[in-house]
């Protein structure tokens, strides 16, 4: 059940926990009344989230030569938020360069080479801004992410714990420490601070499906169920339904021999994010043990156009390929999986 | 020689046989450590440094065969040696053969028979690879491999450079290996031997791994280290072999070869080989029955688990375990990883039925090394026993799972699904320890199969069956004329009067490094008499034997003569 942690992190896509960190603000809003009028509408923009014509407000500002070196950053931060990693990148270098005092310039910039998988540069952008703010909790998380990005899960470790101790209310330290902890198989501690996320905040879906499948690697079976059912359930009510939680029911549900169960779960996951490769392949898999073999290719061949180099996925439907009788396709992806395994 | 059988069998009917309340599908397996009893007090020593030096945790290996033909299991276990060095410089390091004497006690005879081995030891593989009668063995290492010859009096002699056996790759030197197998691939009577190499290592290039910090250096993945080809040696039937790695096909395949199975798993009547690698995809190497193997893992479904990932890859064995007639393969792996069960299909491929079996769920938390199935409780289906054990000796410091494992034995419920019943075997099986190597057989003769576990650096365990409710048994005892003298690779059919029938293949290749008694072992449940065996030799032949009584040791000699459809000759070799 860490698949999806491991493929979020070792890819270091920009997740939906990227943003999940980010929404805590990292913006020092600037006033909309001290700036010039193109600035102040793009600073409202901005504010509404409306991030992509805010940044080409803020583009047209820095064109027009009037703007301060303040544009910059709101330029990169509208970039970041609205998906654009290399437009956020030049704008954000140059306000540091600019304003290299910037906390928060730092950070973003941080964030940015995060998302762009430049990993040793993001660990020296979040070390700049925590010299310049060491109190920042928000910093030390993301630091965290890019140690456990990049295997380095000591340093990791004491980035979250720093974190949660800046900051004891907030749910988000002791989940990073949590999902780090069942990432290297300490699951005693996985449990018990995805547990202190889930006091933190019982309306944490990620808290309660994570602890669900710490409680399933533990052995603690019934505890396992109700958590995963209790995050299932969480999520019914929530207005932006997580793909998560029915990803870690289906697959709990998988393991102890409710293939039927575990299709509806995994039904759910697909069709809330469907450009997920992993609740494809676990939905492939329960329908491949239920023999379903059409419907199991159906769905490997939809997770291979998100991810064609996936080795596992060329495994799976080579073998429902060979079941099927069609040895070709079953050689085919044989090859592609060892192919991509190299 | 019909005239003969029919005394025989009379002799059988009338004979007063032992049996025990008849109570089928009981859950109360139960074993005993009698070690200290049977006066085997051997600690396998694998010179355990601070270096962590990555030959230390992977022996070690035992073996169950009766070298001096008395019909009472023997045990050798290997050992380790001086690192770096890799020499036996003290008795400690000794590989040992114990005599078992009878009511389970033993006798250190490892200096009279000359069996102390040499070098870092890893495995052991028994069988007769030259048709006298008396069973031989071949021992595996990191830089000696010995074949040993029985001469039949209670000695042994190394014959490993006459034989050509000394596992020397052209391109590597000296293959360090972990595992070997005897089996006649080529059914022309004589065992060939398949040597299971691990990987390339040397102790002056062993990395640094884990935390540095005192205590914290741990014993590294094997991605550290490059793949090694196994090695399949051609029995010339005069004393010598042949390297056929190479026109086989075996030796074209680079893996981190650890547990080595034999089955025919396609029913061609040719023996096909599994072979579980450590971090790397397993291999089945499909008889082609011209001289070639060819791998074939991957279309079968064997290579990787439904993850479509690798497992460390330990100890493996290839029975049936569903009585549907098809061997399937059952495989150890690490805290984590789940142990893997292939369910063959029948079709050439195979399933992965972890989670199905309830083995996926079961088996998380464990790290196991080797293993068996066995029916340890006489009820005619295959259990599952596991010698447990993690890897690292301080994993508590990285991990929620512990280095030190008790054993764990799952129990065929006989409905596709198993069931964890380690805890309930009694307080000695709950030993923990570093366990590696277990051989399975029967030492005591009284039908109920024993195991024989190392672990290291701790005095093994002789875990005695004393399960009370089992059920009636049969063992086999075969002695092929025109196949291999061991009859490995004979596949019998055993239908009870119920009309349900169990399938098993003869073979010592079991588990982890390990060799098992080659006897054939059924358990029957309430059945105190069998309808019908069957008897499928190598190449082919086959005899039939009518009402056959249990709760004994029957020796059946293959007739050459009646090769198909005939009876054979047959004796109660040990009636109960």
């Amino acid at each position: 059940m860490q698949l999806v942690w491991s493929c979020m992190l070792s890819r270091g896509k920009v997740s939906v926990l990227l943003f999940f960190l980010l929404s805590n603000a990292l913006v020092r809003a600037g006033s909309p009344q001290s700036a010039g009028k193109e600035k102040r509408r793009a600073l409202r923009l901005f504010q509404k989230g409306d991030y992509g014509k805010a940044a080409h407000g803020f583009q047209n500002e820095i064109e027009k030569g009037t703007s301060d070196t303040e544009s910059y950053y709101y330029l990169g931060v509208s970039r970041l938020r609205s998906g654009d990693f290399q437009g956020a990148l030049e704008a954000l270098e140059r306000f540091v360069k600019e304003v290299p005092e910037s906390s928060e310039g730092w950070l973003n910039l941080g964030v940015v080479y995060f998302a762009l998988q430049r990993f040793d540069n993001a660990i020296r952008a979040f070390h700049s801004s925590l010299q310049l703010d060491a109190e920042q909790p928000l910093a030390n998380k993301m630091l965290g992410r890019v140690y456990v990005a990049t295997e380095k899960h000591a340093l990791a470790e004491r980035a979250f714990v720093r974190a949660m101790e800046l900051d004891r209310q907030d749910f988000q330290s002791p989940y990073l420490l949590g999902r780090l902890y069942q990432t290297v198989d300490r699951l005693v501690e996985a449990a018990r601070y995805l547990e202190e996320s889930a006091r933190l905040n019982p309306n944490s879906v990620r808290a309660f499906s994570f602890l669900g499948a710490v409680y399933y690697a533990l052995g603690r079976d019934s505890e396992a169920a109700q958590t995963l059912r209790k995050a299932v359930e969480l999520n019914a009510s929530s207005p932006s339904p997580d793909f998560v939680p029915h990803l870690e029911y289906g697959i709990y549900l998988q393991r102890t021999g409710h293939l039927k169960e575990s299709v509806q779960q995994l039904r759910k996951a697909v069709a809330l994010n469907p450009r997920t490769v992993e609740a494809y392949f676990e939905l492939a898999k329960t329908l491949y043990r239920l023999e379903q073999l059409a419907e199991a290719r159906k769905f490997l061949e939809e997770a291979i156009s998100i991810d064609a180099a996936d080795p596992r996925l060329h495994y799976l439907l080579g073998r429902v390929c060979y079941e099927q009788g069609d040895v070709q396709c079953g050689h085919r992806h044989m090859v592609l999986s060892e192919s991509h395994r190299k | 020689m019909r005239c003969r059988l029919l005394i025989t069998l009379a002799l059988l009917l009338v004979l007063p046989i032992a049996t025990r309340p008849l109570r089928a599908r009981q859950n109360g397996i139960r074993f005993r450590d009698v070690a200290a009893r049977a006066s085997i007090g051997f600690t396998v020593d694998n010179n355990e440094t601070p270096h962590k030096y990555q030959i230390e945790p992977m022996i070690a290996g035992v073996a169950l065969f009766d070298y001096n033909n008395d019909g009472l299991l023997d045990i050798y276990f290997c050992n380790g040696a001086q690192i770096p060095q890799l020499e036996k410089t003290e008795e400690k390091y000794f590989n040992r053969l114990y005599r078992n004497q009878g009511g389970l006690r033993f006798e250190d005879v490892t200096d009279k028979a000359g069996v102390a081995g040499a070098g870092y030891s890893m495995g052991v593989a028994a069988a007769d690879y030259n048709n006298d009668g008396w069973v031989d063995l071949y021992v595996t290492g990191v830089n000696r491999n010995v074949l040993y010859r029985n001469r039949g009096d209670g000695t042994f002699e190394d014959v490993t450079e006459k034989a050509g056996v000394t596992a020397e790759l052209k391109d590597y030197g000296k293959a360090w290996s972990v595992g070997a197998g005897w089996f006649d691939y080529d059914n022309d009577g004589d065992l060939d031997l398949l040597v299971v190499n691990y990987c390339v290592w040397s102790s002056e290039k062993d990395p640094y791994c884990g935390a540095r910090k005192p205590g914290y250096r741990t014993y590294c993945h094997p991605k550290h280290y490059g793949p090694l080809p196994n090695i399949l040696y051609r029995n010339e039937g005069d004393g010598r072999f042949t390297d056929v790695s190479a026109e086989s096909g075996i030796g074209e395949h680079l893996g981190k070869g650890m547990g080595v199975a034999f089955a025919d798993f396609d029913g061609d009547g040719l023996l096909d080989a599994f072979i579980c690698n450590d971090a790397h995809r397993n291999f089945l190497f499909r008889n082609d029955g011209d001289g070639r193997f060819e791998e074939v893992g991957l279309q079968a479904g064997v290579a990787y688990i439904d993850e479509g990932t690798v497992v460390s890859g330990m100890g493996a064995d290839f029975q049936d375990y569903d009585g549907d007639g098809r061997p399937d393969i059952f495989m150890t792996a690490l805290s984590n990883e789940t142990f893997p069960l292939f369910r063959n299909l029948g079709n050439g491929m195979f399933r992965d039925e972890r989670y199905p079996s309830g083995l996926g769920t079961q088996s998380l938390a464990w790290s196991g090394w080797s293993t068996g199935m066995v029916d340890f409780d006489n009820d005619g289906w295959l259990d599952l026993f596991v010698a447990g054990g993690h890897v690292q000796t301080n994993e508590e410091l990285y991990s929620s799972r512990d280095s030190r494992q008790p054993n764990r034995l799952f129990r065929n419920r006989g409905d596709g699904s198993f069931e964890d019943i380690s805890e309930q075997c009694g307080a000695d099986f709950q030993q923990t320890g570093l366990h590696r190597g277990a051989a399975f057989g029967d030492l005591d003769n009284d039908g109920r199969v024993d195991a024989v576990v190392t672990r290291l650096n701790e005095k093994v365990e002789i875990l005695h069956n004393v399960t009370a409710s089992s059920g009636h048994w049969l063992i086999l005892d075969l002695e092929g004329v025109g196949a291999n003298r061991d009859g490995l690779g004979a596949v019998v059919k055993l239908t009870l009067e119920s009309g349900q029938s169990l399938f098993r293949q003869a073979t010592t290749t079991v588990g982890y490094a390990s060799s098992s008694d080659k006897r054939i072992h059924f358990g029957v449940g309430k059945e105190s008499k069998v309808r019908s065996l069957e008897i499928t030799w190598p190449g082919g032949s086959s005899q039939i034997m009518n009402q056959v009584p249990t709760d004994r040791v029957l020796h059946i000699k293959q007739d050459a003569v009646h090769s198909h459809g005939g009876t054979g000759e047959w004796a109660d070799f040990f009636s109960n």
